[in-house]
C-alpha cells in the first residue's frame, strides 16, 4: 500500500466508528466533529509532508523489514542518524502546526517494544519479538497511526498495582484462553487516540512478582469491542464550536494533542498481538526505553513550537511599537537561547545513542531525561517572556464577534490598534496565537507530558555515575582509597 | 535544443536559513533551458541538492552525474548573497552542461 496522504488518512478514520464521548454526548462522527478537527488536521499534516518534496527527506525512511519507503513515524531507528532525523522532523512539523501532532507516542512505543521483546526472548525463551515484527510490518505497510498507551490511572501512587484497593487502577490481564487474553482497566492522557487506528498498551512502571497480571504489552484497534474513549477538555476548547477563527488562536491545529481517557472493559486481544504477558521483570525496561525515547522528542517538537512563539512575540513587539527597545530584544534573545538549549539536548542524546541487541538504536537516556527536565522549566520561562513582551491584551481582548459587531466593532478596531500600518485584526490574531500557545493546557503538557519532572530526576540519578564523580574529586583532593577489608 | 533535466533533492527544511522551494522556483523562472524535476526522475542529467542550512544533513541519493550543491547560502561551497542564490544555481547548472550563461 502506498504512503497515505492527508486526504487518505482522513478517509481512513471514517469507517472506524470509535466509541467516543465528549461534553456528555456520544460522538457519532469523530472525523467530522469540529471539536476534533484541529487534532485531525495536525496528524493529517504528518501524512501530507511525506509527499512534499521539500520535507520528504525527513518525514520518510526506508523500512529495515521490507526495504520499502515508509513514514518515519513507523520506522525503527537503525542508526544515530535516524535518531537525529527524528528530532529534526519533530522540529519541522511543530514549526508548522504550533501544536502536538501526536504520532511520536506510538512511534516511541514501537521502538521500545521492538528492542525489549528481543531482549526478553533472548533471556526467557519467549516468542514475542517475531510477533511484534509482524505487527510492525502491518503498521508500516498500511501506514497506520498508532497511539502509545502507557499511563495508567495509578490510584494511590504510594501503592503497587497489586496492592491497590481497586484492582483496575492499572491495566491487567483478567482472563487467558487458547485464543488470547482479556484485559481490563484504563489508560489516561491518551494523546491522539481518538484519531488513531491502533493502540499499543504498555505497563506504566517497573513491577514485582506480585504484579504479574499487570505486566502486559499488547496491541488492539482503537475501535475494539469494550473500548470507550472519553475526550479531555482543553483550555478554551468551546471556542472551536462557535463562529469565527480569531479567538481560537490556532484554528487549524489547536492546542497540544487532544487527550482522552481510554477505558478497557474486558477487551479481548489475540495472542498474535500480545508482546508481554506476565514477564514482570521486563516491565521496568520497557518503561525506561519508552520514556527515554519520548523525552528525546521534547527538544525537537518544543523547539518547533517555540520557534512560532518567538516569531509571534517578535511580531507583537513590532505591532506594539517596542521592537527596538533593548530590553525587548534581550528578552527575545533569551527565548532563542532557551529554545536552542532544548534543541541541543535532543540532538546530543541522539548523537550519543547506541545500538541495542535487537539492532535498533536507543538514545543516551541521561541526556534525554535532562532535555525533558529542562522542558518542564524552559517552556514556562519562554511563555513568561512572551507574555511580558506581548502585553496584557492577550488576556483581555474582546471576542471576534465584538470586532465584527455593527455598533461596537469600531471601538474595538480603534482602541486595540497598535502601530500605524498594522490592522487591529492582525494584532488581535497574533495576540490570540500567543494566548493559545503559552497558557493553560499547552503549559501543563510541557510539565507532565512524557512523565512528570520527578520521573526524570529518578532516571537522571540512576544514570548519573556518581561513583565516578566522587573518585575524580578524591583524586584531586589527595584522598587515597581505603582498603575496604580493613 | 534539448532541455536540461535537473532532479531536485531537498533536505527536509527543519530550521532553514533559506527557503529551498522558493530558490528553485525563482531559478526556474530565470532560464527556460532547464527543467527542475523530482530526484526520482529516471532521466536526470544533473542533481541539485538543496539544504536549508550549512549543516547539510540531506541524504544523498546514488547518482553518478554532475551535482549542484546548495547548503544555506553556499552554492557549490561559495558564500552567495541570498538574492543571488537562484542565479548562482542556474549558472552552475549551465556550466556543468557545457553551456555559456
Amino acid at each position: 500500500m502506498p504512503l497515505k496522504d492527508g486526504k487518505a488518512y482522513r478517509e481512513s478514520l471514517q469507517p472506524l466508528k470509535m466509541n467516543v464521548y465528549a461534553f456528555g454526548e456520544k460522538i457519532e462522527n469523530v472525523a467530522e466533529h469540529p471539536l476534533f478537527q484541529p487534532h485531525i488536521n495536525a496528524a493529517a499534516l504528518t501524512y501530507e509532508l511525506a509527499h512534499d518534496p521539500l520535507t520528504e527527506d525527513l518525514v520518510t525512511a526506508t523500512s529495515h523489514l521490507t526495504g520499502l519507503k515508509i513514514s518515519r513515524f513507523t520506522h525503527i531507528h537503525q542508526s544515530t542518524d535516524d535518531l537525529i532525523k527524528k528530532v529534526k522532523m519533530l522540529r519541522l512539523i511543530a514549526g508548522r502546526t504550533g501544536s502536538c501532532f501526536q504520532r511520536c507516542v506510538g512511534w516511541d512505543a514501537m521502538n521500545a517494544t521492538y528492542s525489549v521483546t528481543y531482549e526478553m526472548d533472548q533471556e526467557l525463551g519467549t516468542g514475542y519479538f517475531q510477533r511484534f515484527r509482524n505487527f510492525l510490518q502491518y503498521i508500516q505497510e498500511n501506514d497506520l497511526m498508532l497511539a502509545g498507551a502507557m499511563t495508567d490511572p495509578k490510584g494511590d501512587r504510594g501503592l503497587s498495582p497489586a496492592k491497590q484497593v481497586d484492582p483496575d487502577m492499572f491495566v491487567r490481564v483478567v482472563a487467558k484462553n487458547e485464543a488470547g487474553i482479556v484485559i481490563r482497566g484504563a489508560k489516561v492522557h491518551q494523546t491522539g487516540i481518538i484519531n488513531s487506528h491502533e493502540m499499543l498498551i504498555m505497563p506504566t512502571m517497573a513491577m514485582a512478582e506480585e504484579d504479574v497480571d499487570y505486566a502486559v504489552c499488547c496491541a488492539l484497534p482503537t475501535n475494539a469491542p469494550g473500548v470507550i474513549h472519553i475526550f479531555g477538555r482543553q483550555t478554551n476548547d468551546e471556542r472551536r464550536l462557535g463562529g469565527g477563527d480569531i479567538d481560537q488562536g490556532n484554528a487549524r491545529y489547536g492546542t497540544v494533542g487532544g487527550e482522552a481517557l481510554t477505558v478497557l472493559n474486558d477487551v479481548f486481544v489475540p495472542w498474535e498481538r500480545v508482546f508481554m504477558c506476565g514477564e514482570y521483570q521486563y516491565a521496568g525496561l520497557l518503561v525506561e526505553r519508552f520514556a527515554s525515547y519520548h523525552r528525546q522528542n521534547y527538544g525537537g517538537c518544543k523547539a518547533g513550537v517555540s520557534d512560532i512563539i518567538i516569531g509571534a512575540t517578535t511580531a507583537m513587539a513590532e505591532y506594539n511599537g517596542v521592537a527596538k527597545a533593548s530590553h525587548v530584544r534581550d528578552k527575545v534573545v533569551e527565548m532563542v537561547h532557551l529554545t536552542e538549549t532544548l534543541y541541543c539536548g535532543s540532538i546530543a542524546c541522539s548523537c550519543e545513542g547506541a545500538v541495542t541487541p535487537s539492532g535498533a538504536f536507543f538514545v543516551n537516556p541521561l541526556l534525554a531525561n535532562t532535555v525533558k527536565q529542562n522542558v518542564t522549566r524552559f517552556i514556562y520561562e519562554i511563555a513568561r517572556l512572551s507574555h511580558d513582551v506581548s502585553g496584557g491584551c492577550i488576556a483581555t481582548l474582546p471576542s471576534e464577534q465584538d470586532l465584527r459587531h455593527d455598533e461596537v466593532g469600531k471601538y474595538v478596531e480603534k482602541y486595540f490598534k497598535g502601530v500605524d500600518g498594522v490592522p487591529t485584526e492582525e494584532r488581535m490574531r497574533m495576540a490570540r496565537l500567543v494566548e493559545n500557545m503559552t497558557g493553560g493546557t499547552a503549559l501543563v503538557e510541557s510539565m507532565h507530558g512524557a512523565g512528570s519532572p520527578q520521573a526524570q530526576r529518578v532516571m537522571i540519578l540512576r544514570q548519573a555515575n556518581l561513583g565516578h564523580k566522587v573518585k575524580l574529586a578524591k583524586e584531586l583532593a589527595g584522598i587515597k582509597e581505603r582498603d575496604s577489608k580493613k | 535544443m534539448r532541455r536540461i533535466r535537473v532532479g531536485v533533492k531537498f533536505c527536509g527544511h527543519c530550521n532553514p536559513l533559506l527557503d529551498g522551494g522558493e530558490m528553485v522556483t525563482a531559478a526556474a523562472l530565470l532560464d527556460d533551458r532547464i527543467d527542475f524535476v523530482s530526484w526520482l526522475d529516471p532521466e536526470l542529467q544533473q542533481l541539485l541538492i538543496v539544504s536549508g542550512c550549512p549543516i547539510d544533513c540531506v541524504e544523498r541519493p546514488p547518482f553518478t552525474g554532475e551535482v549542484v550543491h546548495v547548503a544555506g547560502q553556499r552554492v557549490d561551497g561559495k558564500m552567495t548573497p541570498l538574492p543571488e542564490v537562484p542565479d548562482a544555481i542556474v549558472r552552475s547548472i549551465l556550466r556543468r552542461a557545457g553551456i555559456q550563461g
